[in-house]
């Protein structure tokens, strides 16, 4: 068998691969196979503002979550937006659900904002976050950041931004992290309805009762320990090949050269 | 590659280990840098291209010039690789398209072609010469898999083997990195139509 048969032999067992994992795998992943992932697509609106763009209306998403002896398991939940505008992370054990074993239903849904917060306005959507079980009620756990919520802005901003909770009729600050350039986040002390503001009053709003002290910190820019490792796995290469290559050349003899004609390189 | 020089055998200064060393710092770089971003840093991308390019050519790959069959592979392994999501797009509409695409495409094909020198270029040449073809296209593939890790995930893992194993093949098959870097170039830049 030749090369090129053998080569082609691969590429038809490649393409029957492919469209075996295109079967297995789950709907929605990247159709990529690298490159650089999309850029966010337009912030779809629930109640557009003047000039937006006509997009799609925005995603809903909702998750099935095992629950044992009253505790959940971990779960992710995005919606399906290309940047998605709102996703949530419950931790293991992060929702506790009285006296249940099975399964609760967790959604996440854009909503009308309703009352305006005090301390700025909110530049997207505001989302729902709601949970039900069979069995029982169900609450956010104790355990720290035992529900995460993920909000993306339409647009990046200078400005502060607050990730905010609907307490009665009343908009409370949690204590915010940008995970992103347009996107924040915050630890959920209860479930219910959540908007990124942007927050323009000149104080502070008075914090949810449950939300961590602290400022609001950025952790958009880069991260160290992949940088670090990276650079001293380079260095090392580069030392390596340093040495190999001063080796060699120590490793010539003088005399006149006899040189054969080089190799073809790698292809 | 191999030359020799006044009497003395010479080996590339880079063989299959320092060569994934590379890939791997190269790959830790990328992630430092984008940050949150993930894998929708351009500029993230940007440099781990050039660190793969420069690698390559380090490495002894060199482009050369287009053939007709290196182009004929490439179309036919760019059709293999997004016959699967075009039959998805079709009955299923995906996110609306953003702006951006003058900057994305060229990012996208400069990691994409960066991506093969290195791999089906490189790496299979270093690994080709110890070991044959057949454990070339076992170790790019798999190297090819697992680079996507930390940027998508291990859900894209079935998937970027089975793309491996294409790509491997169309290198196998013309016995140069340009018909599998044709195919995963138009294959990553149709992505933007066919989300």
């Amino acid at each position: 068998m030749s090369e090129r048969a053998r080569g082609a032999a691969a590429v038809l067992a490649g393409a029957l691969l492919l469209g075996v994992a295109w079967l297995v795998i789950a709907p929605g992943s990247p159709p990529l196979y690298d490159g650089v992932g999309f850029p966010d697509e337009p912030y779809r609106y629930l109640t557009p503002p003047a000039g937006a763009p006509a997009t799609k209306p925005p995603t809903s998403a909702s998750a099935d979550i095992t629950v044992t002896a009253g505790k959940s398991v971990a779960a992710n939940i995005s919606t399906r937006e290309q940047g998605p505008q709102a996703a949530i992370y419950i931790a293991d054990q992060g929702l506790a659900v009285q006296g249940s074993t099975g399964v609760v239903t967790v959604s996440l849904s854009p909503t009308p904002a309703g009352t305006r917060p005090a301390d700025g306005s909110i530049p997207g959507n505001a989302y729902t976050i709601a949970a039900s079980s069979k069995g029982g009620s169900v609450a956010v756990s104790s355990i720290p950041s035992a529900v995460t919520v993920l909000l993306r802005v339409p647009k990046a901003t200078s400005a502060r931004v607050a990730i905010e909770v609907l307490v009665g009729d009343r908009w409370e600050q949690l204590n915010t992290f940008q995970t992103g350039s347009d996107v924040y986040s915050a630890a959920l002390p209860v479930l219910g309805t959540v908007a990124a503001v942007l927050v323009t009053a000149p104080q502070r709003a008075v914090p949810y009762a449950g939300a961590a002290s602290g400022q609001p910190q950025s952790g958009g820019g880069l991260s160290l320990g992949p940088l670090l490792a990276g650079s001293v796995v380079l260095a090392l290469v580069l030392l390596i090949v340093g040495i190999r290559l001063s080796r060699r050349r120590r490793a010539v003899a003088p005399g006149p050269a006899t040189r054969s004609p080089p190799a073809a390189p790698p292809r | 590659m191999h030359t020799v020089a006044r009497g003395v055998s010479r080996r590339p200064a880079m063989g299959p280990g320092l060569l994934l060393a590379v890939l791997s710092g190269s790959l830790l770089l990328r992630v430092g840098l984008a940050g949150a971003a993930g894998a929708r840093s351009v500029g993230a991308g940007a440099a781990f291209g050039v660190l793969l390019l420069a690698a390559a050519h380090a490495a002894g790959w060199q482009p050369r010039r287009l053939r007709r069959d290196d182009l004929a592979a490439g179309a036919l392994g760019t059709v293999l690789l997004v016959a699967a999501p075009l039959g998805h797009h079709l009955v299923t509409a995906g996110p609306a398209l953003g702006a951006g695409f003058g900057q994305w495409a060229p990012v996208v094909v400069l990691v994409a072609v960066a991506e093969e020198a290195f791999l089906r270029g490189a790496l299979w040449e270093a690994v080709r010469v110890r070991a044959g073809a057949g454990p070339a296209l076992a170790v790019t593939t798999v190297a090819f898999a697992l680079l996507h890790v930390p940027l998508y995930g291990w859900q894209v893992l079935p998937l970027d083997l089975a793309a491996g194993v294409v790509l491997g093949g169309l290198r196998w098959s013309t016995g140069r990195a340009a018909a599998p870097a044709i195919a995963h170039a138009l294959g990553d830049l149709a992505g933007w139509w066919l989300r």
